[in-house]
């Protein structure tokens, strides 16, 4: 071979390699929904409605719908487990309804799951679209000021909590985590918010985060526990009468902090999102099968020390998103859903001190899920707001919330807009934050609620029946659980 | 897939050191019919940072635990012992070698393959040649290399069966082509377990398969002693993970100066690999950019010293650089390896 012949080889070749470098990426398929697919045109109680009146829900769409049915038209209470009713046409051939067998608790999240197996007259099937809204307190006004009953100091360094009618009695119990003594509490409610401790899960190392669900959708709350020191996820699955025994066992997770359940694909099943704290650094998505089996789809990367979740439909796209604290990382990550649970981070609000405490709800009205955070080194609660595509603004930040560790939202005193509740174990107490409608809030000095130790963990719910929404308050220190009850001082 | 890759990474490591004679034309056969070959005893020092490969010929490349899954490998180091041979026979009438031995162009991809052949001259031609390649010591992978910080890991045995044929000295000019085709086996292929992935995912992750390679070198001698070898290579590594499987380019040159006592050589190479599908653990496509040098120097006959009836003894000492540079820091590779020994031929 001649030197030309050898010359016309290495041009070859670096046409060749050139060709490769070609760097174009196969990106996961984010198609949204094909032309003609049947789309929402309203739905009633609103979407995101953060006071709902208990009664039928009932959604309209721009076309002619078949009837739907307990796999296409999936409804979830956040402590009642999957709602059995009865499907109505709505009233017309666009509107498809839903009666539940039984009202929604006051402040109860309900999650309506509109799966791909619903379909219009015309064949065409309905894309899934999975939303959100919150029962109204059924006592307009209530005092928003709370009593304190006597603490359960048997449960002293009670970290979370959980509340839902495990034993399908009508009533809010509450699950109550241990992490120190490796177990779950299950505390029964009298009806007129008295508890008294219940089952007893033991094994449960590390306990530090508790939600529940009706992970094998059979109408009966379930509970998921995050166990850090075991690295375990556990589902504790509820035989119907309330006796939790452990169904599933999930270990790929690191010292898992967090938990947030939702319907990640719209499938109709519930599923989880899990926080992996310091020295694991991700989140995993995991998906349920139906039966209370999950395996993971996704692992998101670059978080520090995730702490907490919480989930929520940020941009109204009809997919759950998600926000997780970092508490080493001293920022929040908003994830957004492209569908099936493909979550991307796609905001970074930093500049925050050890985030632990996550809330979301409407604060200001506009159709949107806004946040709130609680920042346990400087101190802070922020108030943070969506300009309804899912970018978020910090828009009050409310100094003295002394290592404020968790916040909660509800509607405490009854005027149908979201208030909020923060504990802070620095200053032994919670704190709360009365919503003037607007999103604008202040903090009601007669609303401070003193004497807990160590405040880590708080739940809502309706512990007396009063239709009203209570609160309790899981303390590390010697108070244990302490039951607040919505009451005139 | 990924671990083929650091395997390719690896091996490119032990494949510079070698690469003199990787860039080599084939050993003519020799004018008498009976045995040749040779051995390489050598003793040296490899650094090796790796996250999928857990040890070669029983050196410890990688930790069992991980640090972190999103950030680069430590840095293993280790005393490392190779005896690469060669065993052949020749018949003269017709020109033919059987042959079995260390390829080094495998033990270079820390492929620790034995390869029984058979070599022809076919005149003006050239010399073809054509072998059968089996992992007399399988490299030792993970079987799940994705698990949380300070978590053990489980080593499996990656095993390699497949063939070669190389023609050389075509038409008489020094080029030479060459097919490799090897099936990967993995005794326990678990990649994805801990993290309790879906099924599908899983399956992206699988290293078996099956890796095609074809190669072309031409060696030009641009003055009296010196030549230069540009190589081209093609991989395709078609496992049965797509996030695994990958197209690699690597270019090559090679420089050698054969005086006398003292042979030179030089070599490096820049390549590129391009992964099919997204990375179901990370999110992303892998992409790697490779690179390395090495440079090694043998000393002729410095006091004569043979072995049962060798050749005289040569020394030689070696020194390579490999980095696999990936956009995932979990799959970065890097080899640093120093070696010296001697070399009996006969």
């Amino acid at each position: 071979m001649d030197r030309d012949g050898l010359l016309k080889i290495l041009v070859l070749m670096s046409m060749l390699l050139l060709l490769s470098c070609d760097n174009s990426s196969s990106s996961s398929s984010r198609g949204g929904p094909p032309a003609g697919t049947p789309i929402i045109l309203s739905a009633d109680p609103a979407i995101n409605d953060s006071s709902a009146a208990v009664g039928n829900i009932t959604v309209t769409f721009d076309k002619a719908m078949n009837a739907g049915s307990a796999a296409s038209f999936v409804v979830y209470g956040s402590q009642s487990g999957k709602l059995s009713g009865t499907y109505l046409e709505g009233g017309s051939p666009q509107t498809l309804a839903f009666d539940p067998d039984q009202d929604f608790k006051p402040g109860e999240q309900i999650e309506v799951i509109l799966t791909g197996s619903l379909t219009a007259t015309d064949g065409r099937s309905f894309w899934p679209f999975v939303y959100r809204f919150r029962a109204e307190s059924q006592s307009q006004p209530a005092p928003g000021t709370f009593i304190a009953q006597p603490a359960l100091t048997s449960l002293a360094g009670a970290f979370a909590l959980a509340s839902g009618d495990w034993d399908g009695n009508g009533d809010l119990d509450l699950a109550v985590a241990i992490p120190g003594a490796n177990k779950v509490v299950i505390l029964n409610n009298d009806g007129a918010g008295n508890f008294t401790v219940g089952q007893t899960i033991e094994g449960q190392a590390g306990a530090r985060a508790l939600v529940g669900g009706d992970w094998d959708g059979d109408g009966d709350l379930d509970l998921a526990v995050a166990n850090s020191n075991s690295s375990t996820l556990n589902i504790l699955v509820n035989d119907g009468t309330g006796s939790l025994t452990v169904g599933f066992t999930f270990s790929g997770l690191f010292d898992p902090y967090g938990l947030a359940a939702g319907d990640w694909n719209g499938d109709g099943y519930l599923d989880l999102a899990v926080a992996n704290f310091w020295g694991g650094d991700w989140l995993s998505i995991l998906q349920n099968n139906g039966s209370g089996i999950f395996v993971a789809i996704k692992l998101i990367w670059d978080q520090t020390g995730p702490s907490t979740l919480i989930a929520g439909d940020w941009d109204n796209d009809g997919n759950l998103d998600l926000a997780a604290a970092n508490w080493i990382g001293d920022w929040v990550d908003v994830l957004k859903n492209f569908g099936g649970g493909d979550f991307e981070v796609t905001q970074e609000i930093s500049d925050r001190l050890a985030t632990t405490g996550l809330a979301a709800g409407d604060w200001n009205g506009d159709g949107d899920m806004d946040l709130a955070f609680s920042n346990a080194y400087n101190h802070t609660a922020d108030v943070v707001t969506n300009n309804g595509t899912g970018i978020f603004t910090v828009t009050q930040t409310f100094p003295g919330q002394t290592n404020s560790n968790a916040v909660i939202s509800g509607d405490w005193d009854g005027d149908r807009d979201l208030d909020l509740a923060v504990a802070n174990p620095g200053a032994s107490n919670v704190v709360i934050l009365d919503n003037d409608g607007t999103g604008s809030f202040s903090i009601s000095i007669a609303s401070t609620i003193t004497g807990q130790s160590g405040a880590s963990g708080l739940a809502a719910g309706d512990w007396d029946g009063d239709g009203d929404l209570d609160l309790a308050v899981a303390n590390t220190g010697a108070s244990g659980v302490v039951v607040l009850l919505n009451q005139s001082p | 897939m990924k671990r083929l890759i650091y395997l390719t990474l690896a091996a490119l490591i032990v494949v510079m050191v070698v690469a003199a004679d990787f860039a080599n034309a084939l050993e003519p056969v020799p004018k008498e019919s009976g045995f040749s070959g040779f051995i390489r005893p050598g003793v040296g020092y490899v650094s090796f940072k790796s996250n999928m490969i857990a040890s070669f010929l029983g050196f410890d490349l990688s930790d069992k635990k991980t640090n972190a899954l999103d950030s680069s490998p430590d840095s293993q180091s280790s005393a490392i012992v190779l005896v690469p041979f060669s065993l052949g026979y020749t018949f003269a009438d017709t020109r033919t070698q059987l042959f079995l031995g260390t390829d080094l162009t495998d033990l270079v991809r820390f492929d620790f393959s034995q390869q029984i052949g058979v070599k022809q001259d076919i005149g003006k031609f050239g010399l073809i040649q054509g072998g059968f390649l089996f992992s007399g010591v399988p490299a030792k992978v993970w079987e799940d290399p994705y698990v949380a910080p300070n978590r053990n890991r489980q080593e499996t045995d990656r095993n390699s069966l497949g063939g070669r044929l190389v023609w050389d000295r075509i038409f008489g000019i020094p080029l030479q082509v060459q097919y490799t085709y090897r099936n990967i086996d993995l005794d326990d292929e678990k990649s994805g377990d801990f993290f309790g992935l879906v099924d599908y995912k899983r399956d992206l992750l699988d290293r078996n398969g099956d890796r095609h390679s074809g190669e072309i070198i031409y060696r030009f001698d641009f003055a009296q002693r010196h030549q230069l070898a540009p190589a081209f290579v093609y991989t395709r590594n078609d496992l049965d993970g797509d996030a695994m499987a990958s197209d690699v380019y690597d270019f090559q040159l090679t420089y050698s100066y054969r005086g006398d006592p003292v042979i030179f050589t030089a070599n490096g190479f820049y390549g590129q690999a391009d992964y099919d599908d997204e990375n179901p653990i990370y999110n992303q496509d892998q992409d790697d950019d490779r690179y390395g040098f090495q440079a090694t120097v043998y000393y002729k006959n410095p006091w004569g010293w043979r072995l049962l009836g060798s050749n005289p003894m040569n020394l030689y000492v070696s020194g390579a650089y490999v980095f696999i540079d990936s956009n995932i820091d979990f799959y970065e590779q890097e080899a640093i390896l120093a070696t010296g020994g001697v070399m009996f031929k006969w």
